[in-house]
């Protein structure tokens, strides 16, 4: 018998079949208590010297939401961008499947490695292509009722869910501007989500995209994240933001709410330190772009 | 439903109960104890001591998880990361599949494997760890590990009852057995009995080192000595009985070595791959003959950039040379193998 990974790369991919797979095993760590439960792996064939598909996995079948979800929201993306003839900026989804109990979803390996500092430029004009792509669904919604919902749809206790939209209420009620501006997201966009090669440059794990994602928040979430915050990308998002602001519905602080739910909604349990540390990260930020 | 046991003695099925487990046939007897048959004697193997493993299991019964993991989470290798098991998605187990966890210990690759196989058996000389073992399975609400304290040399199990067996970290230990004088034999012979265990077209799982380890330079291997792998193994033996008091046992090969010895023990073919860091935690896990792959691995894996441009352009360089890929993998800390019948 075969190999479940064999099996599956030759059913989607028939350019596969009569050809000797081969695969790479990867996975990131999550903290020991709390593990990271998907696992990649690179498939190469015959005569390639790069990987040609990649399947994500997960061990138990109960773990399946995170490799279906991951595959749902590629497939929207990369459908979002294909009708607006933009087809190289996220990888192709091809298959997702359930082999014994256990999800699998396969697409199309991207060229190139993941990007690094000197390759901020690029990124952001990718990231640039992206906004431009996808204007046409910005849409101004009313603030209380975004968040409340976006709280709504998290996995947390009720109570816990009850004090944030009680929180959310009161932040909303002080808040300048009663609309806010929502966009697709790519929802972790971070210099290791990018694979950059000579000719292009892919935005990869979507496993966060979404359509009604809040403006500016994907570029505040990659400036947090990139080790180093040159003049010129603190210009760039400045300028960006700025902008965003203008039409009256952009408020640095929605940024900072929309962090903390979305660490929610990543299941990530952050310690108080961690919080501490987060806020003040995030401070700087806004102050070195003279938002606050 | 359990694997039945047999009687190592006579061949003939033994009868389970709550305190014992006999053979009618020959009047065979051993104890049960908290549900976990003996069939040999309890010999404790690990990180910390008996005693404080003992203590650590009653402190997991009386105050639970929660504070277990506070004191003993740095202690006992409890993670509860089931990446150690990751080789079985280059096997076709499924649901179907009946598996032999052989030095079972606490459970890393017993607990991942319960979930998508119909049944585990794991076994291991040390009771404290079979218990532990016993309470993770409960705690996660398993119910198709079967566990009993054995030795490899004589299990109460029938031929041809698996669809695979697991052997991580076992087969550089099974040549400390008073049965055999030469590791080399021992390891052998505990091939073999793999292979009677094995249905038609079941597999093998090794998790070891090799012997020529890069490793091996800076640190001590199995017995706690420093460059014994890499000495002559009379040499190593002499050094052994001279430093520590007894002979050279635990023996590590290359990959040659390696598959020779599968194919000694009736073993039809044979896969390596290379997992790092080591078998025990292994985030990447890279096919042995596979240079392109390697060479992924390496450049793309496993962040050269951090180690800043110069170092990580020499390594890329490096790496794209074949004879180097060839000279690193030579050296490489660990193998999975996996053998079929």
């Amino acid at each position: 018998m075969m190999r479940h990974l064999d099996t599956l790369v030759k059913k989607a991919m028939p350019e596969t079949n009569g050809k000797t797979l081969s695969f790479v095993k990867f996975h990131t760590t999550g903290s020991p208590f709390r593990p990271f439960p998907k696992v990649l792996f690179f498939g190469f064939a015959d005569h390639e010297s790069a990987p040609i598909v990649v399947i994500k996995t997960v061990r138990a079948g109960k773990d399946n939401d995170v490799i279906e979800r991951s595959f749902r929201r590629l497939s929207s993306a990369y459908e979002l961008l294909q009708s607006k003839g933009e087809k190289n900026l996220f990888p192709q989804p091809i298959a997702l499947e359930v082999v014994d109990g256990i999800a699998f979803g396969l697409e199309r390996a991207v060229a190139g490695e993941r990007g690094s500092q000197s390759d901020v430029g690029r990124v952001l004009s990718s990231y640039d292509t992206f906004l431009q792509a996808t204007k046409h669904l910005s849409k101004k919604v009313d603030k209380l009722a975004w968040g409340a919902s976006l709280i709504d749809s998290l996995r947390i206790p009720a109570k816990e869910r009850e004090d944030m939209q009680k929180a959310w209420g009161a932040l909303v009620s002080l808040s300048r501007r009663p609309m806010v501006t929502i966009v697709p997201q790519h929802g972790d966009f971070t210099l290791d989500n990018v694979m950059v090669s000579r000719d292009a440059v892919h935005l990869i794990d979507c496993d966060w995209f979404t359509k009604e994602g809040l403006a500016g928040a994907d570029l505040f979430h990659f400036l947090q994240r990139a080790s180093r915050l040159t003049t010129d990308l603190q210009d760039r998002m400045k300028t960006y933001l700025q902008k965003l602001g203008e039409d009256g519905t952009f408020d640095a602080s929605d940024v900072f709410l929309w962090h903390i739910c979305d660490m929610h909604l990543k299941r990530i349990q952050m310690s108080s330190d961690d919080a501490v540390s987060a806020q003040a990260d995030f401070d700087k930020i806004l102050r070195k772009l003279s938002l606050i | 439903m359990d694997v039945p046991y047999i009687c190592f003695k006579c061949g003939k099925p033994l009868t389970v109960s709550a305190t014992a487990v006999a053979c009618t046939a020959c009047g065979a007897s051993y104890s049960v104890v908290d549900g976990i048959p003996l069939f040999t004697k309890d010999r404790y193997w690990g990180k910390i001591s008996a005693e404080e493993m003992g203590n650590a299991l009653t402190l997991l019964d009386e105050k639970g998880w929660e504070t277990f993991k506070e004191k003993y989470q740095k202690k006992v290798d409890v993670a509860f990361d089931e990446s150690r098991a990751d080789w079985r998605f280059e096997t076709d187990l499924g649901p179907d599949s009946v598996v032999l966890d052989t030095g079972a210990g606490l459970g890393r690759n017993s607990i991942p494997l319960s979930r998508v196989v119909k049944q585990v058996v794991a076994f291991d000389q040390s009771l404290l760890r079979m218990r532990y073992l016993k309470r993770r399975a409960e705690k996660e609400g398993i119910t198709n590990i079967q566990t009993f304290v054995g030795d490899f040399f004589e299990l109460p199990l029938k031929e041809k009852s698996f669809d695979l067996i697991v052997m991580n970290g076992v087969l550089e230990w099974v040549g400390k057995t008073d049965r055999f004088n030469d590791p080399y034999q021992a390891q052998i012979e505990s091939l073999r009995i793999c292979k009677k265990l094995l249905k038609k077209g079941g597999r093998l799982y090794i998790g070891i080192e090799n012997r020529f380890s890069f490793v091996y330079m800076r640190s001590p291997d199995h017995e706690g000595t420093m460059w014994t792998t890499f000495m002559p193994r009379m040499i190593a033996d002499r050094y052994m009985r001279w430093k520590k008091g007894f002979s050279y046992q635990t023996y590590t090969h290359t990959k040659k070595v390696y598959a020779r010895q599968l194919r000694e023990a009736g073993f039809d073919s044979s896969e390596f791959f290379l997992p790092y860091p080591g078998y025990n935690m292994p985030r990447i896990v890279t096919p042995y003959d596979d240079l392109r792959a390697l060479r992924f691995t390496l450049t793309r894996l496993l962040s050269l950039k951090r180690l800043g441009p110069a170092v990580s352009f020499m390594l890329e360089t490096l790496a794209r040379v074949p004879f180097v890929l060839r000279f690193y993998r030579y050296f490489y800390f660990s193998f999975n193998i996996i053998a079929r019948v």
